[in-house]
């Protein structure tokens, strides 16, 4: 492996490391669904 | 009314919308077309397409199937009727229907390979008969023949049927997300398992004659003149479009059935970061650090030429693993099984779309949808079967896996910024958010993010012969376009075929005429398509007037 391929594949990893890393964590610790304030049932209008 | 669908876990919405992008072409595409364009260097364009482009769709679709979703639409022609006020909006939908049950009839029979795969990996198989000579047979390939009728392969394409079509059947949260919370962790526990064999092979290991990182450098090995090269910035754009299965519908649907104050910000960005791991991460380290191990980087070099992994996916990888002694038949197992969770999850994600359009239009109950979905993937997929040496499989992947993709991306990119608009737009991909996103994105997703699948529109359709440059060289000197018979005008008329003919002077049908039918067949099906949706409008007003 060449400096510029390790350099290439640190920096990247790097990357998508710490975003992969960060939203799903965020994901995981948020408040479970039934916790948030959601008053609708979801639905606005059915088309009849 | 019905209760409504809903998912049971946001981690397993994650999971599934996860799974839904992470495909075979993370493990066989992605190393391929890195290492043929630009190594490293790809990856600069690659990443900046996902940053303008990728994420950006994203939202976009998860906002659209949301907003979809409020009005009890859960697949893409209701939910493009709600984005304005023209009749005609919801006939853009119709590339929603069209491309999952298409591509869902080609790719299921990929699919159906590793669980063919990983049966025979752990018999054995592969140990006496070689993957070159076990995989024509499979598909039951014949000289000169453009039809198949293979037998075995036939039966693991129904058994894959039927498994997704059980697997829908049982619903949004104990069938997808169950699939998806059990196959995304296995693919990753998988992928990292034979990442780590692969890539601490030592160069003295049996059967071992190049050091695996050399083909982890052939990778990401910058050559920074593929960074000036048109070629090199619309294969990384292509590739961020292709793998997040954008443009297909499908995302619209799983979203459709998150509630209207719920997250979509962070949550189509971490599915989205998540596609992102397993095919740089862990795609990018395996298909070609391992097959260079045993065959040396020059012949992976020619084998990756076409920016595709396949055949060394089905054709070496197989065989390779046999040096692994008692490992071999789980490594093999390994290897196809993390591919059919990869196929599979992508395809449930095809399937729920179609069964919502019936569910919420007709009034179809879920099983009797579920089976309709496999009756119709049967048959199309049969045709592909029967059809794959005379190239129908090809077909199928170009028109649907492929065109309609970015047609239905760039409609709806345009739609969403200039119809439903930016100021609606952008408070529906922000309302619940748990994930602030930057404003400068409002920008990109109005201007940057269409005139980007513009770019890869017009460059698809007239893709040239050689370099870009070469071509407009040509043009400018009289000589004319020169059009690459891969592209959409090149496929049209058939150049590269200067004796286009549907039967030969020895009476034999041509691949020719297996184009022509396979593209009336599709011609036929989105037809099939767009009258389903007028019916159903025709019925919605029938049950209000």
């Amino acid at each position: 492996m060449t400096t510029a391929a390790w350099t290439m594949l640190a920096v990247t990893w790097a990357i998508i490391f710490f975003f992969t890393g960060k939203f799903f964590w965020m994901v995981l610790t948020a408040p479970h669904p039934e916790e948030l304030d959601d008053t609708t049932d979801g639905i606005l209008r059915k088309d009849a | 009314m019905a209760a409504r669908e809903g998912w049971g876990s946001r981690v397993g919405l994650v999971l599934a919308m996860a799974g839904n992008a992470v495909g075979l072409g993370n493990f066989l595409r992605f190393p391929a077309q890195a290492a043929q364009n630009g190594g490293g260097a790809f990856l600069i364009p690659y990443l900046i397409s996902f940053l303008l482009m990728g994420i950006p769709l994203l939202w976009v679709e998860w906002a659209i199937g949301r907003h979809g979703g409020q009005y009890g639409h859960h697949s893409a022609p209701g939910m493009l009727d709600k984005m304005g006020r023209s009749p005609w909006l919801k006939y853009l939908g119709v590339f929603g229907i069209f491309t999952n049950i298409t591509v869902a009839a080609y790719y299921c029979y990929i699919e159906s390979w590793t669980l063919a795969y990983v049966w025979h990996s752990l018999v054995g198989t592969f140990k006496t008969t070689g993957p070159t000579t076990f995989f024509p047979a499979y598909l039951g390939q014949h000289e000169r023949s453009l039809f198949a009728l293979p037998v075995e392969a036939s039966f693991w394409f129904v058994l894959t049927l039927f498994l997704n079509v059980w697997i829908l059947s049982r619903g949004l949260a104990k069938g997808i997300e169950m699939a998806a919370k059990i196959g995304m962790p296995l693919l990753l526990l998988f992928a990292a398992i034979l990442a780590v064999r692969g890539l601490t092979l030592g160069t003295t290991a049996t059967g071992v004659v190049e050091s695996p990182l050399n083909g982890l450098n052939f990778v990401w090995n910058p050559n920074l003149d593929g960074l000036f090269s048109p070629t090199t910035w619309l294969a990384a754009a292509g590739q961020i479009f292709f793998t997040l299965s954008v443009g297909m519908g499908s995302i619209h649907c799983y979203a459709s059935y998150v509630r209207k104050n719920q997250d979509i910000a962070l949550n189509a960005a971490s599915a989205g970061w998540m596609n992102e791991f397993v095919e740089v991460v862990l795609g990018g380290s395996l298909l070609i650090p391992i097959a260079t191990a045993y065959l040396g980087l020059e012949a992976v070099k020619a084998a990756t030429a076409g920016g595709s992994g396949f055949g060394l996916g089905f054709l070496t990888l197989p065989t390779l693993f046999n040096n692994w002694g008692a490992f071999a038949p789980v490594a093999g197992a390994m290897w196809f099984g993390l591919l059919f969770f990869a196929g599979i999850t992508s395809s449930l994600a095809m399937g729920q779309p179609i069964m919502a359009f019936l569910e919420d239009e007709f009034q179809v109950r879920r099983p009797r949808a579920a089976l309709v979905f496999g009756i119709a993937t049967f048959a199309l997929g049969f045709f592909t079967v029967w059809l794959y040496p005379g190239g129908a499989h090809g077909e199928f992947d170009y028109w649907t896996g492929t065109f309609a993709l970015v047609v239905f991306a760039l409609g709806e990119a345009f739609i969403f910024a200039f119809v439903f608009g930016m100021d609606k737009g952008w408070a529906e991909i922000t309302r619940g958010g748990e994930l602030k996103v930057p404003g400068f994105f409002r920008y990109v997703i109005k201007y940057v993010t269409p005139t980007f699948i513009l770019v890869i529109f017009v460059g698809s359709l007239i893709q040239p012969a050689g370099e870009w440059g070469a071509a407009f060289g040509s043009l400018f000197s009289g000589g004319g376009w020169p059009f690459a018979p891969g592209s959409v005008i090149g496929k049209i008329f058939h150049v590269g075929d200067p004796h286009y003919v549907w039967t030969d002077a020895q009476g034999f049908r041509t691949p020719a005429f297996v184009q022509d039918i396979t593209r009336l067949l599709l011609s036929a099906v989105f037809g099939a398509c767009a009258f389903l949706v007028w019916l159903a409008w025709q019925r919605k007003k029938g049950r209000t007037s």
